[in-house]
């Protein structure tokens, strides 16, 4: 699976809804399921499917603007 | 025609009785699931809830998996902790200290009321407090049964404060660093995170909490089940704790449910699979008692 896929999936769990995104979802601010709980979990989820350690500094408001930015935050970082 | 009332009418063992269990100048209120009378009497569940947030989203499956073991002939009984919930104290007064000698009193409470095995059943931070009863009271027939357990209090102390870094990045606040929480909590003593005034006593003694460093007794059998919203292998730092017990001849079954991660879900949701193969462990390894 794609990292954009597997990014979709987390985020999509950690807010429950069963609606599709894509790429160009607005999610902070957007949604209103995007909360702070949802925020950590799309964090923890992140470092367990991808391996990564996510550093306090690098979150940031921008990585969570949209699916598209997200993911290539993670990008990044595999 | 009317149709015949259903042979699952709820009767009032279903509900759950509430209650205050005085221990030690605090009120823990706690809601007791009698065994059902029309089954064999098959042994007490003692429930460690959750932590902060957690516990409240997780109320509603902990209630349901409580009736079903009542229907099994089990008696359970699910406190809330001491300044959590309807107990008495503040959140920032509560300490692992407390709870742990809470659930202790609770554990004996219990054994008085009935015969039988015990069991400890145990959710997130909760699975970890009574893997340490457990290993403290070497139980020699006693069952553990952990969902989605957290294992290292650092790392769930990190997930905790970045619910604070979260809600600073969504109301554009100041940036700050994990880092930054912590010296904080040092200085002041209590942090405000979502809501709960964690106190820097509760936070070092969670922080020090690793199950890897408890000597599991031998005897004990354990459920370990771990829900996720898609199939996974389980975490490599779970799979690596499973792997030591069974090293040590613990007895340890694991089981992967999928579902939504109910104690941290916006809306309160309800895992039915989760609930049903917990039922069906137990059937595997309790013999009515008498």
């Amino acid at each position: 699976m794609s990292v954009a896929l597997q990014i979709i999936d987390i985020v999509k769990d950690s807010m429950q809804i069963d609606y599709s995104i894509d790429i160009d979802t607005a999610l902070l601010g957007a949604v209103p399921e995007f909360d702070s709980m949802a925020v950590v979990t799309v964090l923890t989820s992140l470092e367990e499917s991808f391996g990564i350690m996510i550093n306090d500094d690098e979150v940031d408001a921008s990585i969570f603007e949209t699916v598209g930015a997200l993911v290539s935050f993670v990008e990044g970082k595999v | 025609m009317l149709k015949e009332k259903s042979e699952n009418t709820p009767v009032t063992f279903h509900t759950g009785t509430p209650f205050f269990l005085e221990h030690s100048s605090r009120r823990l209120f706690s809601l007791l699931f009698n065994a059902s009378p029309g089954v064999a009497f098959k042994g007490v569940i003692l429930h460690f809830p959750a932590f902060g947030e957690e516990m409240n989203k997780s109320r509603a499956m902990v209630v349901l998996q409580a009736r079903a073991m009542s229907r099994q002939g089990f008696t359970v009984l699910v406190p809330d902790y001491f300044g959590t919930g309807d107990s008495s104290g503040d959140f920032s007064e509560a300490s692992w200290r407390i709870w742990l000698e809470d659930m202790r009193y609770c554990l004996g409470w219990l054994q008085n009321l009935a015969d039988g095995p015990v069991i400890l059943w145990g959710l997130r931070l909760g699975a970890l407090m009574a893997l340490e009863l457990a290993a403290e009271l070497e139980c020699k027939y006693s069952q553990l049964v952990l969902w989605n357990p957290v294992f290292q209090g650092e790392q769930y102390m990190l997930q905790f404060l970045r619910l604070r870094l979260a809600n600073n990045m969504m109301s554009g606040e100041i940036k700050n660093k994990v880092a930054d929480l912590e010296q904080q909590l040092e200085r002041e003593g209590v942090l405000e995170v979502a809501g709960y005034e964690l106190s820097t006593l509760m936070f070092k003694e969670i922080v020090a909490r690793k199950a890897i460093t408890l000597d599991i007794p031998q005897a004990q059998k354990i459920f370990l089940v771990y829900v996720a919203p898609t199939i996974k292998s389980l975490p490599a730092p779970v799979q690596a704790l499973v792997d030591q017990w069974l090293a040590a001849d613990v007895s340890v079954e694991t089981g992967q449910v999928v579902g939504p991660q109910f104690w941290t879900t916006q809306e309160i949701s309800q895992v039915d699979e989760l609930i049903e193969r917990t039922v069906d462990w137990f059937k595997t390894v309790i013999e009515p008692s008498h």
